[in-house]
């Protein structure tokens, strides 16, 4: 399919000796929010994690298989700063820098190259415009990210991917340390996203799932147990384990 | 059931008591320690034994005439003794500094004296007008002037002073001094000889000395004579006669720490002037030590924190850096002995000594850079590479900075360690008190001034007051270290 942004072909993922994935084989779509569900321990975070190449942090992690990004094998290409920017991820707890708000956003295209004044201005703007962040700080841009409340550090974390003009965004579940409140404003800030960008969001919380992804794979002991469009797979679930899943039978 | 828990609770008691005890009884050593210190280092009581009275006398006779001298007020003594006198006189003593703290030559003039035997024995320059002598006490701080007594009036005292002379000894007979079942009387307190002199003691024994009748001598050569005699007689008579002198020991109180303490150079080995040339020296060896262990030390925690995978190797180096922080300091003295000042022909000086002691607290700065780089979360290590960061970019602008206060307190203390080193400096840096002039010139610092002060027997009022400066070193650090750790950093949270 043309549309299609990433193409995992039968990936195998091991720690060590542990198999954690076996034989992946899904297609993201482009400018489509895909959800990942399952219970702890499924292999979703880790799968996410192979997406970006941010497994290779980890020790005694290997792969077997291709990751296609626009065609090509990012296992086997060298850059994976270049992925990275591309292949931007936003993590389970919000991680703002020990820096100003300003140099939070202006981080990321400070690593690749930037550095005039107005240009880094302008980026910073524009980025926390996009996850509307900038009523609410743009008086103190440069005091402490970390003295912003947990909600604004993970969207100011969300803006510090846009800076680096990343095309795909991972979200490791990234309301889960939020209340609820602050949990709406992501999720509104997700769906307007997806117009320019293509996110991929692991989840626990379903409702969240079928609330805001157009695609949903339901994981289950490193392998995944079915992929469909959302409403296919909250409403009428081929696979039998995916429906008491989702009814809250287990997990 | 009852019996058991009445036990437990006072076993309870019992042990919260000795923790409280072990508590207090910590607190009080130290705060004692400390206090003791200060109190020394700023206060003086001492004890010097003296065979010439402090008699503060003015006039020096010579040929039935009497004579006073004038002096300088700037000069650090008020008053000489009669040998003291004698050797200046008889320029035996050519320079202030052999017997006071001031650096200036002697120069001895005279005033309204004409062809008399004073000058032609001791060959002394003739001044004939008040003026030119105040001109040359201008020019020569060190002169002395000598005038007669009966000329005090006719001379500015302004910027001048009399010099007290202090001739007279305790003069005592023969039995008084004997060594009598392995005790003598060695010495009188001024407290005791105030009481003789007034009439207040018939025999020797009230005042620690031997059961023997004080007897009231009025000359030297009567004392010869007697058994218990006594008599406050000239120092050079007593001599003469081969009477026995009983030394009086005063007392000195006072300021033991001045401004000049810190401000003036060491003189006499330590027993004059102050301690600016080693201060500047301890300040020299601190910071060739930063600029040699900082560097190494947290590079080295960078790499064992960000790089190093973990596995054999791994645990030998911190096995090394674990024993290496617990090596007495005399062995890397000895090692930096054998190593800088000789194998690599250093010589003994500052280049050894603070290549020695960044040996020492480079295991130091390892552990606590290494504890900060730790600290510092997981999550903006993967925060900054998921943007595409390299490792070593996120390590400069993320991690060090953020592990910045823990690592500046590491080296803070590691400086405190630096300060109080000795053992390890004593073999590669010397002894040498003077100003440091190149990097491998010996240099003595604040601890190893103590050393020599106390292990020579140089001074323990200045051995305190060079401890008590010591240890405001030691506190100003602690203090910048605990403000810190406990301070915030710029855009951080609390550390």
């Amino acid at each position: 399919m043309r549309d299609d942004i990433i193409k995992v072909e039968k990936l195998d993922l091991f720690y060590s000796e542990f198999q954690a994935l076996h034989n992946i084989n899904l297609t993201i779509p482009e400018n489509k929010i895909t959800a990942f569900i399952g219970p702890s321990g499924c292999g979703k975070s880790t799968f996410l994690k192979t997406l970006n190449r941010m497994n290779d942090l980890v020790e005694g992690c290997s792969i077997t298989g291709g990751v296609l990004y626009r065609g090509n094998d990012i296992y086997r290409e060298e850059d994976v700063f270049t992925l990275r920017k591309n292949i931007g991820m936003v993590f389970q707890k919000p991680n703002p820098f020990p820096m100003s708000i300003f140099d939070n956003i202006a981080y990321g295209p400070r690593v690749h190259g930037i550095a005039s004044k107005n240009v880094l201005h302008e980026i910073v703007e524009k980025c926390l415009r996009d996850v509307a962040l900038w009523e609410e700080v743009k008086d103190r841009l440069h005091k402490p990210a970390l003295s912003l409340s947990g909600g604004q550090q993970q969207r100011l974390c969300i803006g510090r991917v846009l800076a680096v003009e990343s095309e795909v965004i991972l979200f490791d579940e990234p309301t889960s340390a939020l209340d609820p409140v602050s949990t709406s404003k992501i999720e509104d800030l997700l769906d307007k996203l997806k117009k320019k960008y293509t996110i991929i969001i692991v989840t626990h919380n379903m409702q969240q799932a079928a609330r805001i992804s157009d695609r949903t794979a339901f994981f289950l002991h490193g392998r995944i147990e079915e992929y469909d469009d959302t409403e296919k797979i909250f409403l009428n679930p081929e696979n039998k384990t995916t429906e008491e899943y989702i009814s809250g039978r287990f997990g | 059931m009852k019996n058991s828990n009445k036990l437990k609770q006072t076993t309870d008691r019992i042990i919260l008591f000795f923790i409280y005890l072990s508590a207090f009884a910590t607190a009080l050593i130290l705060v004692s320690i400390i206090g003791y210190i200060t109190y020394r280092g700023l206060y003086r009581e001492s004890r010097i034994n003296k065979e010439i009275l402090e008699s503060r006398n003015i006039e020096y006779e010579f040929d039935n005439e009497k004579y006073i001298f004038l002096v300088n007020k700037t000069l650090k003594r008020n008053s000489l003794n009669i040998t003291e006198l004698d050797q200046i006189l008889e320029k035996g003593i050519k320079n202030w500094s052999s017997v006071s703290e001031t650096r200036a030559k002697i120069k001895i003039i005279s005033l309204f004296r004409k062809e008399k035997e004073i000058n032609r024995t001791y060959d002394i320059r003739n001044i004939s007008t008040a003026e030119e002598m105040i001109k040359i006490f201008k020019s020569e701080p060190g002169t002395i002037g000598i005038i007669p007594l009966s000329a005090r009036g006719k001379i500015n005292l302004k910027n001048l002073k009399i010099l007290y002379l202090d001739k007279n000894c305790v003069a005592a007979g023969y039995k008084v001094t004997e060594i009598i079942n392995n005790s003598r009387l060695a010495v009188l307190s001024e407290k005791d000889l105030v009481k003789i002199t007034n009439g207040e003691v018939s025999n020797w024994k009230e005042v620690k000395g031997h059961d023997i009748p004080l007897e009231m001598l009025s000359t030297a050569d009567q004392v010869a004579k007697s058994s218990g005699g006594f008599a406050v007689v000239d120092y050079r008579k007593a001599v003469e006669s081969g009477v026995s002198i009983i030394p009086v020991s005063y007392v000195r109180k006072g300021a033991n720490f001045t401004p000049g303490f810190l401000f003036d150079k060491p003189a006499k080995a330590g027993k004059a002037g102050g301690i600016s040339t080693i201060i500047i020296n301890t300040l020299f060896m601190i910071v060739l030590t930063l600029l040699f262990s900082v560097p190494v030390g947290v590079g080295a925690a960078v790499y064992l924190t960000e790089y190093a995978a973990a596995g054999k190797v791994l645990k030998i180096i911190r096995l090394g850096i674990e024993t290496l922080a617990g090596i007495p300091s005399i062995i890397f003295g000895l090692f930096g002995f054998i190593f800088f000042v000789d194998i690599l022909n250093m010589g003994i000086g500052l280049l050894s000594g603070s290549l020695t002691v960044a040996m020492m607290i480079i295991p130091v700065i390892i552990r606590t850079s290494e504890e900060a780089l730790r600290s510092v979360p997981l999550s903006y290590r993967e925060g900054s590479l998921a943007l595409g960061a390299g490792l070593w970019y996120t390590i400069r602008k993320i991690v060090l900075p953020a592990a910045k206060p823990g690592i500046l307190s590491g080296v803070i203390l590691s400086i405190g360690r630096a300060l109080g080193e000795t053992a390890a400096l004593v073999f590669t840096m010397g002894f040498d008190y003077r100003l440091a002039n190149g990097i491998k010139s010996s240099a003595r610092v604040l601890s190893v001034h103590l050393y020599q002060l106390v292990r020579e027997g140089i001074s323990f009022e200045r051995a305190f007051a060079t401890a008590f400066v010591l240890m405001c070193f030691i506190f100003i650090i602690n203090t910048a270290t605990i403000a810190l750790v406990s301070g915030k950093t710029k855009y951080g949270e609390k550390q």
